[in-house]
């Protein structure tokens, strides 16, 4: 039976530190004392490792991470809410191995998204405003940006919910139906 | 008698009426007011978490006339609101949270809804006839979300809590868990569950004795979290955790009928003091209960020959508990009322 559409999505995108990934984490601990953590980052360098480390500490130990750089689609635990954090790292990847071809990149990010909505689950999504910061500096940094935008549309059309954080506070964008924190 | 609880009695004492004449209420109102250290006491967001889980023996048809299907299609009926913990949860404003502690099956098309709670340790326990119906480890991470589930709530705003239970097969666990704890002969602690007959009733004892004297040498050691480790089931266990961490946080536990209780002792017996915080809801119609309260030495609250679980009892209850803060914070006392004592 359905009570609900098999595929839950929530949509949380805002500037850098606004607080996503806490919000996220706690939407997703008020469903389950065991959520799943997907990693979407490379461990670049040292720096980035310090910075997942953090991440890590912030989350209690009933979480179970995993790391998943593209297929978002391939994530098994679907008796869980899961977190994805967050679409700008893993845009990061396929935008690299894309050769930072934006149509490229944007086509296969979609099809995952696709292939993701068709996956059943209860997803939180943390994205980033890119195009609300600092014009980037450079071509490819621009055209990221544009990326980062395309996508955040192509999300948010087809999740349930988008809340968009302003300084650690949640705005409700779209709603079908969203649990207080 | 600490201090607010002196405080507090006075308060009632100046109630406008015959001293001690509000009985039992007035006993409930003290409690209330020690558990929250406070002769104002409150109820803020009373909520019922059901647990719900599978049990290996109830595949074998042993003890329990009902398929073990029953069990998921029951957590459906509760998220759906058709279950007799709705009606009483929505008639008295009870919050309620349906839990996935081991149910046998997949939940994917319900887990993003609010009163649901993923957190499943595994498809149901194995059967304990040939085996302990847990790992060690899953029994700890039972504990462990039972635990992290009261303690979300509380942060939610929540300071009284009852936890029920539902799971084919889950009073022949609660009865061999009672028998270890309380060193009762297990046939006292044998009653007829869902409903079995008396033909029905007599494989589950003989199936229940052969369980009992195949894990002896575990029981005899008499370790709560062991027992609880070959006898007991993931929602067993997640009431377990449920207990200790709502004792922890200063929580109004309304404790509901045999199993919620069998949950209880092994909670007690790891830690006595979560008593101090268990106000006992009803005397269950399932034999072996009225030991298990003698046991606690627990007064119930109503006698209405429920035996149902999903923590019925503790909803049916709840008002009881209003009432006790409400007649504390609300009637005025003999001086506001210009009323003369004796």
């Amino acid at each position: 039976m359905n009570t609900h559409s098999s595929s839950n999505w929530t949509f949380i995108t805002g500037g850098a530190r606004s607080g996503k990934s806490r919000y996220a984490q706690e939407l997703a601990e008020a469903l389950s004392p065991n959520p799943v953590y997907v990693a979407t980052a490379r461990r670049w360098d040292e720096d980035f490792e310090q910075r997942i480390r953090r991440h890590q500490a912030d989350r209690h130990n009933g979480w179970q991470t995993i790391e998943i750089d593209k297929n978002l689609a391939s994530i098994e635990q679907k008796n869980q809410p899961i977190i994805i954090d967050c679409i700008t790292l893993w845009l990061t990847n396929l935008f690299v191995d894309n050769g930072y071809d934006l149509e490229l990149c944007l086509a296969e990010a979609k099809r995952e998204i696709d292939q993701l909505k068709v996956t059943p689950g209860c997803y939180f999504i943390v994205s980033n405003e890119l195009g609300m910061g600092l014009h980037a500096e450079t071509e490819t940094g621009r055209k990221f940006t544009d990326l980062q935008g395309w996508v955040n549309q192509y999300i948010a059309a087809r999740s349930e919910n988008v809340v968009l954080m302003v300084s650690g506070i949640p705005l409700v964008v779209k709603s079908t139906k969203l649990r207080k924190a | 008698m600490s201090t607010v609880a002196t405080l507090l009695q006075e308060k009632i004492n100046n109630k406008t009426k015959p001293l001690g004449s509000l009985g039992e209420l007035e006993r409930i109102a003290l409690q209330a007011g020690i558990i929250q250290d406070s002769i104002h006491p409150v109820i803020n967001r009373p909520t019922i978490v059901v647990f719900a889980g599978d049990h290996g023996i109830s595949e074998t048809g042993l003890v329990n006339p009902f398929p073990q299907s029953i069990t998921g299609q029951m957590v459906y009926n509760f998220i759906r609101g058709g279950a007799a913990i709705n009606v009483f949860c929505r008639q008295n404003g009870i919050d309620l949270k349906v839990v996935d502690a081991g149910v046998k099956g997949d939940f994917s098309d319900i887990i993003s809804h609010p009163q649901f709670i993923s957190a499943k340790i595994n498809h149901g326990t194995r059967n304990y006839l040939e085996e302990a119906a847990m790992t060690f480890e899953e029994t700890e991470r039972a504990i462990g979300y039972g635990r992290s589930i009261v303690e979300h709530l509380v942060a939610e705003g929540s300071n009284c809590m009852g936890f029920g239970e539902m799971g084919i097969g889950n009073t022949s666990s609660a009865s061999l868990l009672m028998a270890a704890i309380t060193h009762t002969p297990l046939e006292k602690c044998v009653g007829k569950g869902t409903g079995a007959d008396e033909k029905q009733l007599a494989t589950k004892k003989a199936t229940l004795e052969a369980v009992f004297e195949k894990h002896r040498n575990v029981i005899s050691l008499q370790s709560p979290i062991k027992t609880l480790q070959y006898l007991g089931g993931y929602e067993i266990a997640m009431m377990v955790g449920a207990y200790l961490a709502a004792a922890e946080h200063k929580v109004i536990i309304v404790v509901d009928g045999f199993i919620s209780t069998a949950a209880l002792l092994v909670a007690h017996a790891m830690q006595p003091s979560v008593l101090n915080n268990c106000l006992f809801a009803h005397a269950s119609g399932e034999q072996g209960h009225q030991r298990m309260l003698h046991y606690l030495n627990a007064k119930p609250l109503l006698n209405l020959g429920l035996r149902l679980g999903e923590g019925t009892g503790a909803a049916l209850a709840m008002p009881l508990l209003y009432a006790a803060v409400n007649f504390v914070n609300e009637m005025a006392s003999f001086e506001d009322a210009g009323v003369s004592r004796q």
